[in-house]
This record gives C-alpha cells, sequence and structure tokens, in this order.
C-alpha cells in the first residue's frame, strides 16, 4: 500500500481530544427516584462482557474508529494489484475524410471512437495520449488530461475532410508527449493499415468496417480550362464506380448554380473513367466563374462528400513589375513574352512605393538594403545577402533538385563567365558553374530573391535564346509569385497563401458563409476544411479558391481486410506490454470515506436519546 | 406564618367523620362495659377467621352450616383514638409527597378531633420519630399542627420497624392511619399484620406523586435513590419506564391484595391531586371516612 498525502495521519492525534472529552464530559443529570429497588427488576438478565464494554465505552470506540477512517482516507492510501493493462498507451483514430463512411451502425469514425471508449474504460488507470490523425494530426487528450476531459474530447471530435496523416508530422506530435519508447500500447483506428513507415513500429491496428466494403461512386478530378478562344470552358471530369456492380450515375455540372452539364454516365464495376465536356458561353468578366459538379448517388453509397467537387478556371493576372537598373529591351521583352506584365523602368530604387509591383526586377545595380519584395536579380547585388565581385569563367554546371530548375537543362545554357558571389548562408545556391554559384534563392519575412549572379546579354550568354529561359522564368516566378496564376484547387487541409496578399489583415470567408480575419502567425484561418469555395480579401485584392477532399480518400482499402479486434504486432516489447501482469493503482479513498461515514451516522443514531434502540433498553448494572 | 389548612377548608372538614370499625375479636358486652360508661357493643359483620383471632368468638352455627370458619364482628362506640402515622423519610421529598401528607395528616387530625377524637401523631422513617401522643380537645389541634410543621424528610424508609417500635409502647387499639408512599425495599407485611393483631383498625394511604407514578423519558441519567443515597447509571427511554411502571404496578397490587386480605383499608393516593379531592372523594368511598 502507498500513501499519497501521509501527512494526514498526523489527524489521529485527534483522537487523543476525543477521548478526553469522552471521559471528561459532563455527567449525566441525577433522576431522583423514591425506590431504586422498583428500577432495578429482580429479573434482571446477566450482561455479557460485550454488553457491558458497549455501554460504557461503545461511542467512544464508534468515535474513534470514524475518525481512523476518515483520517486514513485523506492519507489517500493506494493498493497496487495485478493488472494485465498498459500503464502508457497512445490512441490514434485516423480522423480523414474516408472515415466518413457509412457503416450498418453509424460511420467508421463513430465506430473508432467507441472502440476506443470502450479501451479507456477497460484501462482506468491508464495514461493516455489521444490524437487525431490527418493531413494535420491534432491532440485529443494529452498524457497528462484527466480521463474525463480526455473522454469529453473524444465524444466531441469529429472527422475531418483531409487527407492522411504525415506519419513525420503525426510521430513528432506523438513524441511531444513522452518518448516513444515508453509507450505499452499504441492503437491506430482506421479504415485502412497505415504507412509502412507507421505500420513497422508494432503499433495494434484496428481497422474499422462491416467487412464488405460499402458501394461507393466518386468525382476524384473535375477542373476547368478557359478555351484558347475564349468563348467558353473545357471541363474535365474523373469518376469511380467502386462498386461491385455497374452503375449508370447522373452527373451534373453547374456554373454560378446554373446548370450546364447534366449526362448519365454508365460505368462498369471498380472502374474509373475521365470525361470532358465543352461549355460554350461568353462569360461576363464580372462574374464570378465558380464551377460545381454533383453525382446524384443512391442513399447506400459509403462517402457522401466525394460526390461534389468545386474548381476555378486557372487565370494569369497581369504583373506589374518594376525595373530597376539599366534599360534592356532584349531582356524587357522577353519577359513580356512570358504572359502580360506592365514594366516600369527605373534607374534607381523608388523607395517604399514599390509596394504595389509584384516584381522588382534588378539589373546590373545593387539594391538599397531597405529593399523589400519579390525581387529577381540579374547581374545585380543586394547589400548583405549578394555580394557580386570580379567575373570569373565558368565551370561545369552542377544542380540541385529544385522546384526553380524542374526541366531545366542547364548543359544547354552558355555562359561565359560568371561573377564571384559571396552569399548569404541563409539561401540556397540551387545551380553552380564550376565553383561560383550561377542560381541562388533567398527567403525572409520581407524578401524573396532569386538571383542569377552573371551577365544574361548574349555577349556572355545564349540564355535569351534556349528554351531554359521561358521555363527557368516560369519556374521562378511561380515560386516568386504564387498568385501569378491561381491554382485550379486546394486539398481539405491545405493553408491558403495569404501570406502573398501583404502584412495587414485578411479576411477569409468559406463555404456556408463561415469567415474570419487572418492575422500574422494565425494559422487556424488560413488552414481551410470544408470543400467549397473560399474568397480571400486583403483591401482590393480578392482571390478565389476551390477547396476539395483528397481523392486518395475515395479509394476504399479495406477490400480484403476483415476488422480485427487489434491483436497486437509481432513487435516483441508490444507483445510483452500486453502479456506482462502490471500493477495497477487502486485508490481506497472512497471507500474508507464510506465506511467513516456510515460509522458517523451509526454513532449518531446511537447516542440520539430519543430513539428507543433494543440495546438501550434497561439499565445498566452498578 | 401561613396556616396548613385555610378556615373554609377546616369548616368543609368538619362535615367529615370517621368511622371506625374495630375489628374486635368482640369482648362480651358487661364485663368491660361496667368499667366504662356509655359503651356500647353492636354485631356488625362476619368475617373469615384469620390465624390468631380469638377462637371463642367463632360462629360455631356457620361452621355447621358452612362447613367454614368465621367469627364475629362487633362495633364499639367509644371515643377511640386515631393514630396518624406520617412517612417523613427522604422518599416522601419526590414530587412533594411529604408537603401533601402533612396537609393531608392535618386535615385528619382536625375532623378526628372535632369528632371529639383522640389524636396522636407519629412520624416515622427507619423508626418513629418522637410524636405527639393522642389527646383529644382543641389544643391537641395547635401541637399537632405545630409539630407538623416542623416535620422534615430524613432517613429511609422501614415501616416494620417503625411500627414495631409503635407497638412497644402498649397503645390501645383505635384506627391507625398510615400515610406512607408504602415504598419500603424491607416490605411491609410484618408492620401491617401485626397492626391487625393488636387490635388497631389500619388504613393504609399509600400517597405517590406524579413523578413515582409516570416519570418522563429523560435519556442518559443517573438514578438517584434519595434515601439510600444510591447512584444507578441508567437510559430512561420509553421502554424503560414501561418496565419501571409495570414493576410499580406489580408492587401496588401487591399491597393492595395483601391489605385486602386482611381487612386492612388501602387507598391510592397522588401528590398531585387537589386534597380536597382526595378527602371528600377518594377516600369516602372507603369505610373510614363519610
Amino acid at each position: 500500500m502507498t500513501w499519497l498525502s501521509p501527512a494526514s495521519l498526523w489527524l489521529l492525534g485527534l483522537s487523543a481530544a476525543i477521548i478526553m472529552a469522552y471521559f471528561l464530559r459532563r455527567l449525566a443529570p441525577a433522576y431522583r427516584v423514591s425506590a431504586l429497588f422498583l428500577w432495578s427488576g429482580r429479573e434482571e438478565r446477566p450482561r455479557s462482557f460485550l454488553r457491558l464494554l458497549w455501554s460504557r465505552v461503545g461511542l467512544l470506540l464508534l468515535q474513534l474508529a470514524a475518525l481512523a477512517l476518515l483520517v486514513t482516507a485523506l492519507a489517500d492510501p493506494v493498493v497496487n494489484l495485478p493488472s494485465t493493462g498498459a500503464r502508457v498507451m497512445a490512441i490514434v483514430i485516423d480522423g480523414s475524410a474516408s472515415m466518413r463512411g457509412r457503416l450498418s451502425s453509424g460511420t467508421r469514425y463513430e465506430q473508432a471512437v467507441a472502440q476506443a471508449l470502450q479501451l479507456l474504460t477497460q484501462n482506468p488507470s491508464a495514461q493516455a495520449v489521444i490524437i487525431q490523425a490527418e493531413s494535420h494530426s491534432r491532440l485529443l487528450a494529452s498524457l497528462v488530461a484527466r480521463r474525463a476531459e480526455a473522454l469529453g474530447a473524444l465524444r466531441a471530435s469529429q472527422p475531418t475532410f483531409e487527407g492522411d496523416a504525415d506519419p513525420g508530422e503525426l510521430l513528432q506530435l506523438l513524441r511531444s508527449q513522452a518518448d516513444l519508447s515508453l509507450f505499452e500500447r499504441v492503437i491506430f483506428f482506421s479504415d485502412h493499415l497505415p504507412a509502412p513507415s507507421l505500420g513497422d513500429l508494432g503499433w495494434e491496428v484496428r481497422l474499422l468496417g462491416d467487412g464488405e466494403p460499402p458501394p461507393n461512386a466518386a468525382l476524384t478530378g473535375f477542373s476547368v480550362r478557359p478555351q484558347p478562344s475564349g468563348s467558353g470552358f473545357d471541363l474535365f471530369v474523373q469518376v469511380v464506380n467502386a462498386a461491385a456492380e455497374p452503375q449508370e450515375i447522373p452527373l451534373e455540372i453547374k456554373l454560378d448554380e446554373r446548370p450546364i452539364v447534366q449526362q448519365t454516365l454508365t460505368l462498369e464495376a471498380d472502374q474509373e473513367a475521365n470525361y470532358s465536356f465543352t461549355y460554350e458561353g461568353s462569360v461576363e468578366a464580372a462574374r464570378s466563374t465558380r464551377f460545381s459538379a454533383a453525382l446524384s448517388v443512391p442513399a447506400s453509397d459509403a462517402l457522401s462528400y466525394d460526390n461534389q467537387r468545386f474548381a476555378l478556371p486557372p487565370e494569369a493576372r497581369p504583373l506589374t513589375v518594376l525595373w530597376i537598373g539599366p534599360a534592356n529591351p532584349m531582356l524587357e521583352g522577353a519577359f513580356r513574352a512570358l504572359g502580360a506584365a506592365t514594366i516600369t523602368q527605373m534607374e534607381q530604387w523608388p523607395g517604399d512605393s514599390t509596394v504595389q509591383y509584384d516584381l522588382v526586377i534588378a539589373y546590373k545595380t545593387t539594391l538599397p538594403p531597405e529593399a523589400r519584395g519579390h525581387l529577381l536579380l540579374l547581374d545585380a547585388a543586394y547589400p548583405s545577402i549578394i555580394t557580386l565581385g570580379h567575373e570569373q569563367p565558368v565551370g561545369p554546371w552542377q544542380g540541385k533538385i529544385n522546384p526553380l530548375l524542374n526541366a531545366v537543362q542547364p548543359e544547354e545554357i552558355i555562359v561565359a563567365t560568371v561573377r564571384e558571389t559571396q552569399l548569404a548562408p541563409e539561401g540556397q545556391t540551387l545551380l553552380t558553374a564550376g565553383a561560383w554559384p550561377a542560381l541562388y534563392a533567398y527567403e525572409s519575412p520581407d524578401v524573396r530573391l532569386v538571383a542569377l549572379p552573371f551577365n544574361p546579354d548574349l555577349d556572355n550568354s545564349n540564355l535569351l535564346l534556349t528554351v531554359d529561359f521561358p521555363i527557368l522564368m516560369t519556374n521562378i516566378m511561380d515560386w516568386l509569385l504564387p498568385l501569378r496564376e491561381r491554382s485550379a484547387q486546394l486539398l481539405s487541409g491545405d493553408e491558403l497563401p495569404l501570406q502573398e496578399l501583404g502584412s495587414g489583415p485578411i479576411g477569409v470567408r468559406g463555404p456556408g458563409g463561415q469567415s474570419c480575419t487572418y492575422h500574422s502567425g494565425d494559422q487556424s484561418c488560413g488552414r481551410v476544411e470544408q470543400p467549397g469555395f473560399y474568397t480571400i480579401t486583403s483591401g482590393s485584392i480578392q482571390e478565389e479558391f476551390a477547396v476539395n477532399p483528397p481523392p486518395a480518400e475515395s479509394e476504399d482499402s479495406q477490400t480484403t481486410q476483415t476488422p480485427t479486434t487489434g491483436a497486437p504486432p509481432s513487435s516483441a516489447s508490444s507483445a510483452a506490454a500486453a502479456s506482462t501482469p502490471r500493477e495497477s493503482a487502486l485508490p481506497l479513498w472512497p471507500f474508507l470515506l464510506l465506511a467513516g461515514l456510515v460509522l458517523l451516522a451509526f454513532e449518531l443514531r446511537a447516542f440520539d436519546p430519543s430513539l428507543g434502540l433494543p440495546w438501550r433498553q434497561g439499565e445498566r448494572s452498578p | 406564618m401561613e396556616p396548613l389548612l385555610d378556615a373554609a377548608f377546616l369548616r368543609r372538614l368538619e362535615r367529615l367523620k370517621l368511622v371506625f370499625q374495630q375489628r374486635y375479636h368482640g369482648r362480651p358486652m358487661g364485663s368491660q362495659l361496667r368499667s366504662r360508661s356509655g359503651m356500647s357493643l353492636e354485631f356488625a359483620e362476619y368475617r373469615e377467621y384469620h390465624p390468631g383471632d380469638d377462637f371463642r368468638y367463632v360462629d360455631w352455627n356457620l361452621y355447621g352450616r358452612l362447613d367454614r370458619l368465621f367469627v364475629k364482628v362487633f362495633t364499639r362506640e367509644e371515643d377511640a383514638p386515631v393514630y396518624l402515622f406520617v412517612d417523613v423519610s427522604r422518599s416522601m421529598e419526590i414530587g412533594g409527597k411529604l408537603a401533601y401528607a402533612i396537609k393531608l395528616t392535618a386535615a385528619l387530625a382536625y375532623l378526628a378531633l372535632n369528632n371529639m377524637n383522640r389524636v396522636g401523631l407519629f412520624p416515622f422513617a427507619s423508626r418513629l420519630q418522637g410524636g405527639v401522643p393522642p389527646r383529644g380537645g382543641p389544643r391537641q389541634v395547635f401541637e399537632i399542627f405545630r409539630f407538623l410543621r416542623r416535620l422534615a424528610p430524613a432517613g429511609e424508609t422501614s415501616i416494620n420497624e417503625s411500627l414495631g417500635d409503635f407497638y412497644q409502647r402498649s397503645h390501645e387499639g383505635g384506627l391507625a392511619i398510615l400515610i406512607s408512599d408504602m415504598l419500603s425495599a424491607e416490605g411491609y407485611q410484618e408492620g401491617l399484620a401485626r397492626m391487625r393483631w393488636h387490635r388497631f383498625q389500619p388504613v393504609v394511604l399509600q400517597l405517590l406523586a406524579p413523578d413515582d407514578l409516570m416519570p418522563s423519558p429523560a435519556g442518559e441519567v443517573r438514578l438517584l435513590d434519595v434515601e439510600a443515597a444510591r447512584e444507578w447509571p441508567a437510559y430512561l427511554s420509553a421502554a424503560t419506564l414501561d418496565s419501571y411502571r409495570a414493576r410499580l404496578k406489580a408492587y401496588r397490587q401487591g399491597l393492595e391484595r395483601f391489605c385486602r386480605q386482611r381487612g386492612i383499608d388501602y387507598f391510592l393516593i397522588s401528590s398531585g391531586e387537589p386534597l380536597e379531592r382526595t378527602l371528600f372523594e377518594t377516600l369516602r368511598r372507603g369505610v373510614f371516612l363519610k
């Protein structure tokens, strides 16, 4: 037995006061009688020792016993009982969109929560971490949370529209609670096996379902593209029939809630098909161009959220470019050829008035230290980040795998010389020509910069004449200006690119009318989850995004797995943890408290002179 | 000094009369009467023979018919003395019994003297404690009343011993009224029986206080015997009191049965009852007071 509050045992000293008070108490009042022999009774029964003892000190013994029980309860004793339950365990519940799948008794997620609750009930003394695993996993209950709070958080949790959890992020979240080796059991509730990196950890996997995969028809892809003529859109749809039988599935595509396509699709069992449609019609520039596609599926369809998808046509926004440095019509023309751009040329940095420009191109100049924004340096310097030295002969090209060099073949680029360059270590050199950098990227909260520290003019390089130039520039623009071309759609769990709209407050409005205002660092406002259209507004700038659930969530991975009760994996440590008898602490204070109160009630009743208790009849013998 | 009895009450007492029914063995008329003028014997009744009765007064005619022994009882008009025995033991402190007994004794003494009887007063506890010899006349009233006022409770009750003291003083027979709670652990049988043998007409007035008759629950107490000064821890619950009342009733019934069997008038009086009701109603149900 262990005493959690042994200091309380000092209260047993109160027994001395009780004993003193008992024997020093005021004598019972004298009751004068004419003849004592009339009270004694000639047929008095002999008293037993116990009855005599009770009459003398019975109440005192009751009081002392009650005191002992109550003080012992205050000392909070616990007794260690043998138990096969784990002391520390983690419960990971898949909260991705596929867990919304309907079963015969509720959804997969509801089944998971029910099993998790049962698990916690079976291990009342175990410390448990509860994690909901999705694209951005979150902690439902920490290791030190009280059991009632943990159960409440578990019951209140709901599945998301996000995809599967990133294994690294999930493990990091688990490690934030305790070292992985301390978890004697990790139980993973999901409708499919976890990622291999997680499966190798020896977790108990409990698959959810009714055995047979439910029928499901899903829209796994939907995108739109404006026709080159500008008089309509091309619509692309991908549909999956994850059912055991062929289905005829009605499809409807709407433009701003106006049906523009209605067609019944015929798919074989387990067939995935792509469809394209054409919408011929003028789209007024002032109106929104929100496209939505929806399948009409039977009520038995397992997943309801994947029967509708949203899309927005991509639109390249005209750039405003500030050209700092001497004019170079050929370079400027090459940039204009990449897309619509308005280039303003200045010799010197204009100061704060650069905020209205999407991009600043510095050509053969040195930007001041206060330069901010999106910067493309062509043979230009930026104090404390890029310092240019003398020109040096180039060596072999060496490039890193990076999105900026996607589809670029540096070996086709001829450069005569490159600069001796001192670069800030915080940036990344993505391409070198021998010993010197040829492509450098740097990012800070105020600056996003790409530098080509060599002269791109034709007298030094053939870059302008190669197909790599537009590819390289497009890659650079995509990184410097992700809003240059609006993405087709985001996935649930992605973050809106709110930082691109500046540092001021940004309003976010989502489907269903919910809205929030994003401030720097407030990730909860910028993260999208529910499928639909989102609008972000900052000043006069307004951007729209379409959010859809990950297509992978519509795949039913439970085709051959039958639900298990979580047989422990082959890991020796977890198997040993599951079978080795352990101790669980049983608190005794409730029992002691109850016993003490019962004794006190009994003593009070025994003391009450108005009650004729059987053992108080008659008189005590002198 | 507050009078024991007020004048109006005394005037009402004058209407009462003591009735003597001396259970004589029956001295034959003549021999004694010649020495006393104004006496006459009158046949009163038959009663059953008790051991000690004079065999000469057995009615043998009745025995021949009924095969049972009966003696003849005569009454004699005489200024027979009235002996008043007052229990002054400490038990009479309870419930104002002594004060009540004093007033009752004073009333009986007054009406006896008013009836031209001689009255004697004999307080007792464990023994006789002095007293006032039987005399008649108005002065005796003052003597008795003054003596009564000085009475104070003391000592334990011993009826047998006290009456035994009295018998040794060779008193002539008469009406002997015993006013006591009769609660004596030693008993009362010998004393009362000898009273009959000594040719007294005994009357037992058992005076009990309301607290004696119907004590109330009091929980944890120390029962204190006021005479013996002994303590006894007890718990006065309803059940305990029921048991006590049963014992008291049995004791009383035993006393009453004893008195009835020996031709002794017995009355149970409560000190909580008004004195007038006791004298004019309760005691007049008997034969010794009319």
